[in-house]
């Protein structure tokens, strides 16, 4: 049964890893495969990574809900020391799995004429893959090892398709944005799984010894703040609307279904770290219901569909981090997956909603004034107007995060400075500053 | 008489040798004698790493084992790599001899335990760096960091003991250009063209000296201020790498932070921190070649390269932008890269005793891969200029391609790295003097399963 397993585990993680090298080699030959090649290419690997997991899936069913886990291969061995790839497929992780599997699938499909001719087309897929690849690893990662391998596969992946137009300024910024915040947070769950297998022996996630005492909590709180990057939770909600740059089905995929729920899928995944650890959970709790407030408020501001989508999807990824910090792993598990499908598809419906919406109003005559929200009519004007200012400001998180960092960067120019200084003084030339000012 | 593997190491180094006097002494067509060179240290140096470590010390008191084995197959697959990516107008016959020394000293100095041999070959490659250097502001900035390298190296060394291990680190920090030495190597990239300094600074070479210093016994206590010194080094020297408005000296100090990560890998007293260290200088120093020498194919087509703006490069020169993107996440670690599991090692083993560090490594490998994007959206993406670059010919391609398959193959089959070194005997300089087990907290490691030698 394990072998079954491995091969079933492997067919999932790996058929995405070779559609990228599939694609990958012909490109440093400098071969181009054509639209047809590549989408089919991609529909084969995604279907029959759905296939493997549905497989998966039956057998889980046939055992009784039972998990398992298996090492798919010795990833580095050396003496007295070693770093497994071991996958855990239980319910969560059939879940997660087969939701990756089924959309990325159909993202991919939808994107084959949605980006008919576009000349990053290639590149989509290719990254669309990569992305498939990392989120498939996530999901059946069973250590920390294996599960932030793929993280930061996700998390490059997306950075690289927000940048997708990257004929304009403004993508290319937002991707380096977004990709701040992840690295800021990925500290967190490295710093996590170094610990956690210093003083347990492994980075399991699902070890029957977790780490006691303070060592313990800082675990769990550093896999809360990692988690909150990439759920996009306060205060680092600032990057997600902006990320709305790429093309709407990694928008869709993205920011909608998977790479968002990463987040509390791995907080699902390492509850049993997280369950003896009142605090974590209640900063969890607290974490949560801020993101929703928050992305709540400032949603109601947005003038465009997609970035009013995008703080939908944080207020609800914000209520699913409360339901983990509760004690209710299960009932976020469901929520994570409900949720994942409905905003995918109110994502790739978006272009036409609008286009729909207009012709509504042509029939009907013009556009009709918008109407008040109820709790919105009954506030006073004054703390309405505040509210809204508030909100249209994003509660004035970029400009304190600007602030935080304004005296550490001019500390390091500084230094900087200091090391022109010596080079002029020792050299006899002046390190050349601006552009042009060649040596 | 000398085993298999001692004669090819000979018939390595005086290859390397060879080429370099033959170019010294006025000989023509270097960019065919260093690609040849290259290669053929590259092909004598795999049957050295296969063959399994030899017993008992070689010819003048080499050592062939774990740490000396990779270091002719490294050395080759550099020199192959320069010499045949380099922009021509850099391969000259001066440059590659000097290349050519440089790479034999530091194969010799891998196989050269602590002593007066050690002491001499240090002050000669130190001595090499100069001509590898660009003529005229480069050398004057580089001369006196390097003549102090070699003083304190050489002292060190001739010293021993506690006291002669710190010089000997601190002669390996101002040979690599670890802050607060960073200015010569950063310096370089900017003084002259990015290309001559990748040569000189990217292999850090310099690391050679510090892969056999006794460090458990001579450090003990002393462990934990090195570490500090050089976590606070390298993440100093990344976040100086972002706030750059020149892709030169950018790249200078992105590869001396990387540096730091290396050497406080392989100044670890633990073996899986020693040798997650030697794995990252060889991972990092062929990525950081890579990175270099991309730089210096930019810089070449059009001059100075500044980041302070978008130049949207990627439009006309994709491989480039691919093997720029490529070279910087495997210096830094990406997963699927080989970085990733040295990197991994140097965390694991070196101190995860001390949350604190532990989190400023990490906030530093952190930095880095944010510095490595934030230049690459600068450099190639955004807004195209109106003027194209022409992208990578084909004998660029050819020496990059090989360095990035490489790198990739060794990221996702790591096991065959590990397979390697340690046929080739990876215990390395703790198995020597018996320092094997876990440094001075054997006995209060609450893992010695994973302590090696046990």
């Amino acid at each position: 049964m394990s072998g079954v397993l491995v091969g079933l585990g492997g067919v999932a993680l790996g058929l995405p890893a070779l559609a990228v090298l599939a694609m990958g080699v012909p490109f440093v030959l400098g071969v181009r495969l054509s639209e047809q090649a590549v989408a089919r290419l991609v529909s084969a690997a995604f279907a029959g990574a759905l296939l493997a997991c549905l497989a998966l899936d039956a057998l889980l069913l046939a055992r009784g809900g039972e998990p398992e886990v298996v090492t798919l291969t010795q990833w580095v061995a050396l003496p007295g020391y070693s770093i497994d790839a071991r996958l855990v497929f239980d319910a969560a992780s059939a879940v997660m799995m087969t939701l990756t599997a089924m959309l990325c699938g159909l993202i991919g499909a939808f994107s084959a004429s949605y980006l008919h001719k576009d000349p990053g087309y290639h590149r989509f897929f290719v990254l669309l893959c990569l992305f498939g690849t990392g989120m498939m690893a996530v999901a059946s990662g069973e250590t920390l090892d294996v599960v932030y391998a793929g993280w930061e596969v996700v998390g490059l992946a997306s950075a690289l398709l927000i940048a997708y137009f990257f004929g304009r300024e403004a993508p290319v910024r937002h991707a380096l944005r977004a990709f701040a915040v992840y690295r800021v947070c990925d500290v967190a769950l490295l710093s996590a799984a170094v610990l956690l297998h210093h003083h347990a022996g492994e980075s399991s996630l699902g070890s029957p010894h977790p780490v006691e005492g303070g060592m313990g909590l800082l675990i769990a709180l550093l896999l809360v703040f990692a988690s909150m990057g990439k759920a996009a939770a306060f205060p680092f909600t600032g990057w997600l609307p902006r990320a709305m740059e790429g093309p709407t089905p990694s928008s869709a995929i993205f920011y909608g279904a998977l790479s968002i729920h990463a987040a509390p899928y791995l907080l699902i995944r390492a509850w049993p770290l997280l369950e003896p650890q009142p605090v974590a959970r209640g900063a969890l709790v607290a974490v949560g219901a801020l993101t929703a407030l928050h992305a709540t408020t400032v949603g109601r501001v947005q003038t465009d569909i997609k970035s009013g989508l995008g703080y939908a999807s944080v207020t609800q990824v914000g209520l699913v981090l409360v339901e983990i910090g509760l004690g209710l792993p299960t009932l976020a598990l469901v929520h994570l997956a409900g949720h994942a499908f409905l905003r995918a598809w109110q994502l790739l419906r978006a272009p036409s909603l609008l286009y729909d919406w207009k012709q509504r109003v042509a029939l009907l005559g013009g556009e009709r004034p918008p109407a008040l929200h109820p709790w919105e009519a009954v506030l006073p004007p004054a703390l309405r107007d505040r509210l809204w200012r508030l909100a249209l400001e994003r509660w004035y998180l970029d400009e304190l995060g600007a602030l935080a960092l304004r005296p550490v960067a001019a500390a390091v120019r500084a230094l900087d400075g200091v090391d022109r200084a010596v080079v002029k003084g020792l050299s006899g030339q002046p390190v050349p500053q601006n552009y042009g000012e060649t040596p | 008489m000398i085993g298999l593997g001692y004669t090819l190491l000979l018939g390595g180094l005086a290859t390397l040798g060879l080429g370099a006097v033959g170019l010294a002494l006025g000989g023509r067509r270097a960019e065919v004698v260093g690609p040849v060179a290259g290669g053929l240290a590259l092909a004598l140096g795999l049957p050295v790493l296969t063959l399994g470590a030899p017993e008992g010390p070689g010819p003048g008191g080499l050592v062939l084992d774990g740490v000396s084995a990779p270091g002719l197959v490294v050395v080759g697959l550099w020199v192959l790599v320069l010499t045949l990516s380099a922009p021509r107008r850099h391969v000259e016959p001066g440059w590659v001899a000097a290349l050519l020394a440089r790479g034999a000293v530091h194969v010799a100095l891998l196989a050269c335990p602590p002593g007066p041999l050690a002491a001499g070959l240090w002050v000669l490659g130190c001595g090499l760096v100069l001509p590898g250097l660009s003529a005229g502001p480069a050398r004057r900035l580089g001369a006196p960091y390097l003549g102090l390298a070699a003083a304190l190296g050489a002292v060190g060394l001739l010293w021993g003991g506690t006291a002669g291990v710190a010089l000997a680190l601190l002669a390996v920090a101002a040979r690599t250009g670890l802050p607060p030495f960073q200015s010569w190597a950063v310096g370089a990239y900017s003084l002259g063209p990015p290309a001559r300094a990748t040569a000189v600074i990217a292999p850090m070479f310099g690391l050679a000296l510090a892969a056999r210093l006794p460090m458990a016994q001579a450090l003990h206590a002393g462990q934990v201020p090195v570490q500090v010194l050089l976590v606070l080094g390298a993440l100093l020297a990344a976040a100086l790498a972002l706030v750059q408005v020149r892709l030169d000296r950018a790249t200078g100090f992105l590869t001396v932070s990387c540096a730091g990560v290396a050497l406080l890998g392989v100044a670890d007293e633990h073996n899986i921190g020693h040798l997650g260290g030697l794995l990252s200088w060889v991972a990092g120093g062929t990525a950081l070649l890579g990175l270099g020498l991309v730089t210096a194919a930019v810089r070449s087509r059009r001059g100075p390269v500044p980041v302070d703006r978008h130049l949207g490069l990627a439009a006309h020169a994709p491989v480039l932008a691919t093997l720029f993107l490529l070279f910087g996440l495997s210096a830094v670690g990406a997963p699927g890269t080989a970085a990733f599991v040295s990197d991994d090692l140097v965390l694991h083993g070196s101190i995860g005793d001390h949350p604190l560090l532990l989190m400023a490594l990490v906030s530093t490998v952190s930095l880095q891969g944010y510095t490595v994007l934030h230049l690459f959206y600068r450099v190639f993406l955004g807004p195209p200029e109106p003027v194209p670059l022409p992208d990578a010919l084909r004998r660029e391609r050819a020496g990059l391609w090989l360095a990035a398959a490489l790198l990739l193959l060794a990221g996702v089959a790591p096991r065959l790295l590990g397979a390697v070194w340690q046929r080739g005997g990876a215990a390395g300089p703790h198995a020597e003097t018996g320092q094997h087990a876990a440094g001075p907290h054997a006995e209060t490691d609450p893992h010695p399963e994973l302590s090696p030698g046990r």
